[in-house]
C-alpha cells in the first residue's frame, strides 16, 4: 500500500516537471544566482549606511526582510521557467494582501516612516527636539516610534509618521544658536556706557561667542525706559544655561555701576492757571476779613 | 610645576596650589587656583602624579575639539613657505599614573577661556578662540599661561593670500614643554579661503617633554588615517579620527558662508 502512494507522488511531481528542459533549469540557476547577488549587494549597502544610524537588532530584522523579499521577488521572475500554473496562487495571494495591507495601513505607513527618518535624519538620540505639541529630548529612534523624554521627565512615544509628517524642530541641529535680552534703563543714564558694560559682562562669559560677535544697541525710546537688545549666539549645547544665567550678571553689574533699570513709570505734569490761582487767593482773603 | 611627582607633592606656584595629603585609608588631592578649590580622593598605594599642558579645549566644559588662534592679518607670497611663531592658551593637566596606566584627575588654567564659532551656524564648529601676535622668533611666554605654536605656512598656489587665523583639530595634538611650551603646526593654502592645518605629532623637540595629552587620557580611540584617506568598515571595531582640519569657511576675518 505504502509503495503504491510512494509511485503515485513520484509519477505526479513528474508530471507536474515534465515540460522543464535543460534550458529553464539553467535559467532558474541563473536568476536565483542573480538575485542572491543582489540582495547580498543590497544588503551590504544597508549594512554600511545604517549601521551607525539603527539598532543592531532592527537592523537585522530590516536586511532580513529585504533579503527575502528580493529572493521572493527572484523566484516570481523565475516561476515561468517551472512550468506551474500560479494564476491561482496570485489571486490568492493578492487577495491576502489586500486584506493585510487593510489591517496594517497605520503599522506600515510607521515602518515606511521610520526607514525615511533614519536615512533624512532630522532629528538625532540626544537631540532637543518639538514635534507637534511634544517637546524634549530624543531617547530612542526606533523602526516604528520615537521615544521623546520631556523636560518634566515623562516618557512620550511618537509614532514615525506622526513624526515625519509634522513640523519638526531641531533646537541643537545647528552648532550654535541666538538668543535676546530686552534691557530697559532710565532716560537719565548715559546709554552708551551702559551698552559698554554690557559688552563687558558678555566678553568676561566663555560661551558667548566672540564670532558672531554679539550685538547691544539702543531698540527703542520706550515709554519709561530706553531700550537696549542683546543679541548672543552661544553654542547650541549651552545656550540655555548661559541665557538663565547671563541676564542676572548683566543687571547686578548695572546696579553696581549706578545704572538704573526701572519701573514703568508717567511724569505727570500739572499746571495751574493764573487766574484761577488769583480767584482762589481772593477767597481765601474774603474768609479771613469774615 | 609640570613634571612627575610622587604622592607627597605639595607644590606652590603663581596663583595655584596643589597637595597630596595621605591618611589611613586613601589619599585626598587638593587644588586651589585662582580662588577656585578642587579636591578629590585616590584610592592608591603607589603611583604618581604627572602635571603637564594639555589641549586647551576642556574648560569650563568640553564643547569643542578645534582650537583657533587669530592674529593680524599677514600677506604670504605665492609658492613660498614661511615659519611663523604664534601663542596658545595652556591648560595644565594633572594625571594619576600607576601600574602603567593614567588617568585623568584634574584640568585647569590661569587663562580665561572664550569660545567662537568658525563657519556658519548650520555647518560650521565651534572654536576654542585664542588671540595672538606673530613672532619671527620664540616669544618669552609664562608656561603655565601660554604656549609656543610654531607654524609653517606653505602658500602652494600662484596668488598672494591672506591669512589671519588658524583652526587645529585635537586629534594627535601634541604638545611639549621644557623652558617653554611648544606645539608644532603645518597650515597648507590651497586659496584665498580653503587652507588645510596640521600639528605635527611627530616632531620631537630637543630636551623637552611630551604631554600626556587629556584628549586620549579620556579613553577616545584615535586611529590614523593611512595615507590621508578615510578608513569606512561596516564593523565598528575602529572609528577614523582626522588629524588634518580643512578650512574652508575662509581664513581671514570674513567667515565664507557655503
Amino acid at each position: 500500500m505504502t509503495r503504491l502512494q510512494t509511485t503515485n507522488s513520484t509519477l505526479d511531481l513528474t508530471s507536474v516537471f515534465a515540460g522543464i528542459r535543460a534550458y529553464d533549469v539553467l535559467a532558474i540557476v541563473v536568476i536565483l544566482v542573480v538575485a542572491v547577488i543582489i540582495a547580498k549587494i543590497v544588503t551590504t549597502f544597508m549594512k554600511r549606511k545604517l549601521s551607525d544610524r539603527m539598532e543592531k537588532y532592527e537592523l537585522k530584522v530590516l536586511i532580513a526582510v529585504v533579503w527575502w523579499m528580493i529572493i521572493l521577488v527572484g523566484i516570481f521572475i523565475a516561476s515561468p521557467h517551472f512550468k506551474v500554473d500560479l494564476s491561482g496562487l496570485l489571486v490568492a495571494g493578492g487577495i491576502i494582501a489586500v486584506i493585510i495591507g487593510f489591517a496594517s495601513q497605520s503599522v506600515v505607513s510607521n515602518l515606511v516612516s521610520g526607514i525615511f527618518l533614519i536615512l533624512e535624519r532630522p532629528v538625532k538620540i540626544g537631540d532637543n527636539i518639538s514635534i507637534g505639541d511634544v517637546s524634549g529630548n530624543v531617547e530612542h529612534i526606533q523602526i516604528l516610534s520615537t521615544i521623546v523624554r520631556t523636560f518634566e521627565g515623562i516618557y512620550v512615544r511618537v509614532p514615525n509618521e506622526k513624526v515625519f509628517t509634522s513640523n519638526i524642530t531641531n533646537f541643537v541641529s545647528n552648532v550654535a544658536r541666538r538668543f535676546d535680552y530686552k534691557i530697559g534703563i532710565g532716560y537719565q543714564e548715559d546709554a552708551g556706557r551702559a551698552i559698554r558694560i554690557i559688552q563687558e559682562v558678555i566678553g568676561e562669559e566663555p560661551f558667548a561667542l566672540k564670532n558672531p560677535e554679539p550685538s547691544v544697541f539702543v531698540d527703542k525710546l520706550g515709554d519709561s525706559t530706553v531700550d537696549l537688545t542683546v543679541r548672543i549666539w552661544a553654542p547650541s549645547k549651552e545656550w540655555y544655561d548661559l541665557r538663565t544665567s547671563l541676564l542676572l550678571k548683566i543687571k547686578t553689574t548695572l546696579e553696581a555701576n549706578g545704572i538704573e533699570i526701572p519701573y514703568p513709570q508717567q511724569v505727570v505734569w500739572v499746571q495751574q492757571a493764573p487766574a484761577a490761582e488769583e480767584t482762589r487767593q481772593k477767597s481765601g482773603k474774603s474768609k479771613d476779613n469774615d | 610645576m609640570y613634571g612627575t611627582y610622587d604622592y607627597s607633592c605639595h607644590l606652590r606656584e603663581e596663583e595655584i596650589s596643589i597637595e597630596v595629603e595621605r591618611s589611613a585609608r586613601y589619599l585626598t588631592y587638593k587644588r586651589v587656583c585662582m580662588g577656585e578649590s578642587v579636591e578629590r580622593k585616590i584610592a592608591s598605594k603607589d603611583g604618581s602624579i604627572i602635571i603637564n599642558p594639555v589641549e586647551p579645549l576642556n574648560l569650563p566644559k568640553e564643547v569643542t575639539r578645534y582650537l583657533e588662534v587669530h592674529f593680524n592679518p599677514i600677506f604670504v607670497e605665492p609658492e613660498t613657505t614661511h615659519k611663523m611663531y604664534l601663542t596658545f592658551p595652556v591648560e595644565i593637566g594633572v594625571f594619576i599614573r600607576a601600574k602603567e596606566d593614567s588617568d585623568l584627575l584634574d584640568v585647569f588654567s590661569l587663562t580665561k577661556p572664550k569660545y567662537s564659532l568658525y563657519g556658519p551656524p548650520d555647518y560650521g564648529c565651534v572654536t576654542r578662540w585664542h588671540e595672538s601676535r606673530i613672532y619671527p622668533d620664540i616669544p618669552d611666554t609664562d608656561p603655565l599661561r601660554d604656549g609656543v605654536i610654531d607654524l609653517t605656512i606653505v602658500n602652494e598656489g600662484r596668488t598672494w593670500i591672506e591669512v589671519s587665523r588658524a583652526v587645529f583639530v585635537n586629534a594627535g595634538m601634541a604638545i611639549w614643554y621644557g623652558n617653554y611650551v611648544a606645539m608644532s603646526a603645518r597650515m597648507e593654502l590651497f586659496s584665498n579661503v580653503v587652507a588645510e592645518t596640521r600639528v605635527l605629532s611627530t616632531s620631537e623637540k630637543p630636551g623637552m617633554t611630551r604631554s600626556l595629552p587629556a584628549y586620549s587620557a579620556k579613553k577616545v580611540s584615535v586611529v590614523e588615517m593611512v595615507n590621508q584617506i578615510p578608513f569606512y568598515s561596516t564593523k565598528k571595531e575602529f572609528v577614523p579620527e582626522k588629524k588634518a582640519f580643512l578650512m574652508e569657511f575662509g581664513l581671514g576675518d570674513k567667515i565664507a558662508d557655503d
